[in-house]
């Protein structure tokens, strides 16, 4: 009781409720903006941190970590953009709703999903984080390359046009994910003498070639050069109907625990869980012709999920001092300036602190709803701006975003070549998303794979001797199998 | 040839190429008993089988993915795309932003609907706007540029 008084006269005070604002508010932008990330936002204002007490930085820096995973989802349904990671699943259904008119309904989804996912995840988190943490600590390698493994393997399920291309899409992402220094032993792998190489490909020029210019050159290209038409005059509430949400409510909890179990394992990410809880949600749905074309289902998976990741992602970074994805890998050096010691003592020599933490994460996603909910009236505007008018200025903060991660004009020219293979991978109807995945995960699976196969004397067989690693490489298996088996829907349809 | 068959044979060369690379990669000293040169085998060797079904399989002829005016604008964003680097490099962000938002907007401008000169006053004040938020407020400084650097010693 004396935690929760203490936590909650720290936040509500009008200075510390002025910084979650403007924290939110920040989070969300930079979310939304292709070329820019919640985690950038962190950086940038950690500095400032360094002058504020640690229980009111945290409350800062969570803030903007909300911010900006929930606010990745706006141009992914607005623009066909993810701003962020974490939005490229929601994208394969919010874009096409908003194809169809309905930007406002993709929009609603997103922030109730988003608020679900979050809010629950932060009281999950305050309340299970030392039982959840001691569970989570005892995976070893084999059940992480399982996991790994079903990720991508769902993500090329989905790929219902083509399967079979969305295995050499994945294939094409290892391979991508494996330039540079290899995981273990450092060894240099196809950088051809290039040195700017040996660290990889950076993630904001895959992202930005990838996702931004290959796909202003197709739209270009098939001259669809006006954006989506969107009735905004009276939006009233969500822009859904009570039974669309109470529908859903299964698929949100589902969602909701898919993302918070990803969240509990270090190294994961928002990403992945977004995309397992989509390939459940299409399993489970009793109409699932209406995926790809705008399904509200796919968006609430999607958005729970990777909302719910956030909270669980806490876990393991507060009781362990394991990042849970990137952003908590920096929020955790946020903690270690401020002479906090991440781990299990945090718990016992700073609870104060650390439920400060937990506390404004629960705070922040509902801050975060309020604003995106009076934002929802704004937001929609963005497509009044002209193509010609908003691409260039997109372009020019992709080819920025990549630039400045590193600060390296080599990102900028990577842009522009993996733009121009996403273009062929495009014409040859290749599914670009399992790319991706398999990309972000590659140095991970990897790094799982041999590890699994050195840390036991039975080598390769641990990974079929261990249960929960035999069941998830089961379920891998199966569903690229039965994804396999299964005609394509529609084969001429390039899917993302 | 049916476009798939074609694009099995151009998926199966390039990973056998990218396998035969793969066997080139040396492990070091603190290499695991696994070597750093199996995942890129195993990813190209999928790439490889994968290849060889879309070989194998029956497909049907498929409408082309562009039409000729399509691929003339795609070939005309992609010029711009690709000098825009090369500028930043020599000439530094505001000169190649200008550039790239000039271009790009006269090219998306299918209509014609802005004149020359609303064109470039949008792409000047995106250029300068966008290096002073970047500079200023992010705290992140874009390219000079060599040639910039050269002139004003």
């Amino acid at each position: 009781m004396e935690l929760l008084i203490f936590v909650l006269q720290t936040i509500f005070t009008p200075y510390v409720l002025g910084l979650a604002f403007i924290g939110v508010t920040i989070g969300i932008i930079f979310g939304c903006v292709p070329g820019l990330a919640g985690a950038l936002a962190i950086i940038l204002l950690l500095p400032f941190t360094f002058m504020l007490e640690p229980h009111i930085s945290i409350v800062l820096l969570m803030s903007i970590y909300v911010g900006g995973i929930s606010g990745g989802f706006i141009s992914a349904a607005l623009i066909g953009i993810p701003g962020a990671p974490a939005a490229i699943a929601t994208t394969i259904e919010a874009w096409p709703l908003t194809k169809k008119g309905g930007a406002v309904k993709a929009l609603g989804v997103g922030v109730i999903a988003s608020f679900i996912g979050t809010f629950f995840s932060g009281i999950v988190a305050l309340f299970l984080s030392p039982f959840i943490a001691k569970y989570a600590v005892k995976l070893g390698p084999w059940e992480f390359f399982g996991l790994c493994l079903v990720a991508v393997s769902l993500v090329i399920s989905l790929s219902k046009a083509d399967v079979l291309k969305g295995i050499i899409a994945a294939c094409l992402g290892f391979l991508i994910g494996g330039i540079g220094f290899a995981p273990i032993g450092g060894t240099l792998r196809f950088t051809f003498g290039i040195t700017q190489l040996n660290t990889g490909l950076s993630l904001g020029s895959t992202m930005m070639g990838f996702y931004v210019m290959r796909q202003i050159m197709v739209d270009f290209g098939k001259g669809s050069v006006e954006l989506p038409e969107v009735a905004d005059q009276n939006i009233r509430g969500f822009g859904i109907t009570l039974k669309e949400f109470t529908d859903n409510i299964w698929n949100i909890i589902r969602s909701f625990f898919i993302g918070l179990s990803v969240g509990f394992l270090p190294g994961m990410g928002s990403g992945i869980s977004a995309f397992v809880a989509y390939a459940k949600a299409k399993d489970a749905s009793k109409h699932p012709e209406e995926y790809g074309k705008g399904s509200i289902e796919g968006i609430f998976a999607t958005e729970t999920s990777n909302n719910a990741t956030i909270g669980g992602a806490m876990v393991p970074m507060a009781a362990l001092g394991i990042p849970g994805d990137t952003t908590t890998a920096i929020l955790l050096g946020a903690l270690v300036i401020q002479g906090l010691e991440p781990g299990p003592l945090l718990l016992v020599n700073n609870p104060r602190f650390a439920y400060v933490m937990f506390g404004s994460l629960i705070f922040a996603s509902l801050l975060t709803f309020f604003i995106q909910f009076f934002g929802m009236r704004f937001f929609p505007k963005l497509l009044k701006i002209k193509f010609m008018y908003l691409f260039p200025v997109i372009m020019v903060f992709s080819f920025n975003g990549a630039y400045s991660e590193g600060l390296s004009t080599f990102n900028v020219f990577m842009v522009v070549v993996l733009g121009i293979i996403g273009l062929a991978l495009s014409v040859g109807k290749f599914p670009i998303t399992p790319l991706i995945l398999a990309y972000i995960l590659s140095p991970m699976l990897e790094t799982y794979l041999r590890r699994g196969i050195s840390f036991s004397e039975a080598g390769a067989l641990t990974f079929f001797t261990r249960p929960i690693s035999l069941a998830l490489i089961v379920i891998a298996v199966f569903s690229i199998v039965r994804g396999l088996l299964k005609k394509p829907n529609n084969p001429s349809k390039t899917v993302t | 040839m049916k476009r798939d068959r074609l694009i099995g044979i151009i998926v199966t060369i390039i990973g056998l190429l990218i396998f035969f690379l793969s066997t080139q990669i040396q492990g070091n000293q603190y290499s695991t008993v696994i070597g750093p040169d199996l995942f890129p085998k195993m990813a190209s060797g999928g790439m490889t089988l994968c290849g060889i079904g879309l070989i194998l399989r029956k497909s049907k002829e498929e409408e082309s993915f562009l039409t000729i005016e399509g691929w003339i604008r795609i070939i005309k964003i992609l010029v711009v795309l690709i000098i825009y680097p090369f500028l930043l490099v020599y000439f530094g962000f505001i000169i190649s932003g200008i550039f790239l938002v000039f271009f790009s907007s006269t090219l998306f401008d299918i209509k014609k609907s802005a004149s020359i000169l609303k064109r470039l006053i949008f792409a000047v004040s995106t250029s300068v706007i966008t290096f002073a938020f970047f500079s200023y407020v992010l705290d992140i400084i874009l390219p000079n540029g060599k040639v910039i650097k050269l002139l004003l010693g």
